[in-house]
């Protein structure tokens, strides 16, 4: 899988970030830089779990706050040596790979971001009419989706829907057994790997009974594995 | 027929999708569409007015197929409406994210967003005015989500970063742009090897072209 390779360049990077640090006086002790690769590999996985998981998992905040700062720091750090003008080849080679892993790492909030907003555009009526969803959003998020949620009522209402009899003017509509509010499909099968054992069986629901164990992939229903996903025994690949 | 007219607006919904450019409202249809579910909503009105009002349906069945009939055709009538405009407010949203300017952020901005001004009418033309407003409150909200994003940039490109650098070559004429590494003025056909983060927009908006 391409997500394999990508992790590879980025531990190779890190290493080359990190021969930099060594290098020179702004050194971070070894446990701060394993902090940092840790958080890049949390980040990593959490853009993937986004991707692939049918529903809106909960915005990591803390993780989210620590990278952007980091993303700042990295950023003056860039400006304060490009106008220090340090001139010998070594130094701007580092430059350039601070700079590309820069890129690498907006990317991945990028990509997580726009995943988020992607799912909860798709699903906003369902976003706005629940606040277990609406708990699992950033404040700008839930604003977000507000606003959008009441510009688009207000172009429906300009355009047709206050025309209509009363009886048709909802949007939240359940009569004729039709439900009228998208929801996130939480059946869908989704890719899982199985960090630690999950004592016992879990019941896929039909039945049939399945047992997780350490390092194994599975193609499994979300809603079975839901709850393993969120205690972090199983992850989303 | 009821529901030909509506049959008609998801025909041309089925077009939409196949183009590039938003065609023009169908504003006749929309209102034709709007019409017709009033004029079965009082179709209906009339049938229960005539039974007065200790009509129940399982009395009646002949009448109550009827009105379930009525009733069905506005139904499908409003879903099709719904169905056409969820379309273009979705292609509305995605050109806000492609980023072409709206107006009212337009006019702040520089010398690149005076083409994109100039270009405009024709890409909006056919619009109607209740779409330019959701376009631009839209566009509004999308800002003020990238404003809180200012470091990663959110409209930015969903391509994983491979190289910092990248060959472009200009295809319109963009004026100038400033870089760390001193002016570069964006002429026609003219070809640069420049930090893909300063040009990243300008991609977007079809000024320049990434070589391979």
């Amino acid at each position: 899988m391409t997500d394999e390779r990508d992790l590879e360049i980025d531990d190779l990077i890190n290493n080359l970030d990190n021969d930099y640090y060594t290098a020179h006086p702004t050194t971070d002790s070894a446990h701060v830089k394993d902090q940092k690769s840790r958080d890049l590999n949390r980040l990593v996985r959490l853009w993937i779990a986004e991707r692939t998981c049918p529903d809106i998992l909960p915005y990591a905040h803390d993780l989210l706050d620590t990278i952007v700062d980091r993303i700042r720091e990295q950023v003056e750090f860039i400006e304060v040596n490009t106008v220090s003008g340090d001139a010998s080849g070594s130094a701007k080679l580092n430059l350039l790979l601070v700079e590309t892993e820069l890129e690498r790492v907006k990317f991945l909030v990028r990509g997580y971001l726009r995943a988020r907003i992607h799912k909860i555009e798709k699903y906003y009526m369902h976003v706005v009419s629940n606040a277990g969803v609406q708990a699992r959003l950033s404040q700008s998020e839930l604003r977000y989706t507000k606003r959008r949620a009441n510009q688009l009522k207000r172009y429906y209402d300009l355009r047709f829907l206050s025309s209509l009899p009363p009886s048709l003017q909802r949007l939240d509509d359940t009569a004729g057994g039709l439900q009228m509010v998208d929801a996130p499909d939480l059946d869908e099968a989704v890719f899982i790997r199985v960090l630690h054992d999950v004592p016992g069986e879990i019941d896929l629901g039909n039945g049939d009974k399945i047992e997780l164990r350490k390092g194994n992939i599975y193609v499994l229903s979300y809603m079975v594995v839901r709850r393993h996903i969120a205690d972090g025994d199983v992850q989303l690949v | 027929m009821y529901g030909d007219l509506a049959a008609k607006l998801i025909q041309d919904s089925k077009r939409t999708q196949s183009l590039d450019v938003l065609p023009s409202y169908q504003t006749d249809l929309v209102n034709s569409i709007i019409r017709e579910i009033r004029d079965l909503q009082r179709d209906v009105k009339i049938l229960l007015d005539q039974q007065g009002p200790n009509f129940r349906a399982s009395q009646d069945r002949r009448l109550s197929c009827a009105i379930f009939v009525l009733q069905i055709c506005m139904r499908r009538n409003k879903r099709c409406l719904l169905a056409y405009h969820a379309l273009r407010a979705q292609r509305l949203e995605a050109l806000v994210w492609s980023g072409l300017e709206t107006t009212s952020i337009g006019i702040e901005d520089d010398t690149e967003d005076e083409v994109a001004l100039s270009e405009r009418p024709s890409v909006a033309s056919g619009w109607h005015p209740d779409e330019e407003e959701y376009f631009r409150g839209y566009g509004d909200a999308l800002a003020e989500l990238k404003g809180e994003w200012t470091d990663v940039d959110l409209t930015g490109s969903m391509e994983p970063p491979r190289d910092l650098f990248i060959d472009v070559r200009v295809l319109k004429d963009a004026g100038e742009i400033q870089t760390e590494y001193g002016l570069i003025a964006l002429t026609k056909n003219s070809q640069f090897y420049v930090r893909q983060g300063d040009v990243e927009r300008l991609i977007q908006q079809g000024y320049i072209q990434k070589l391979r």
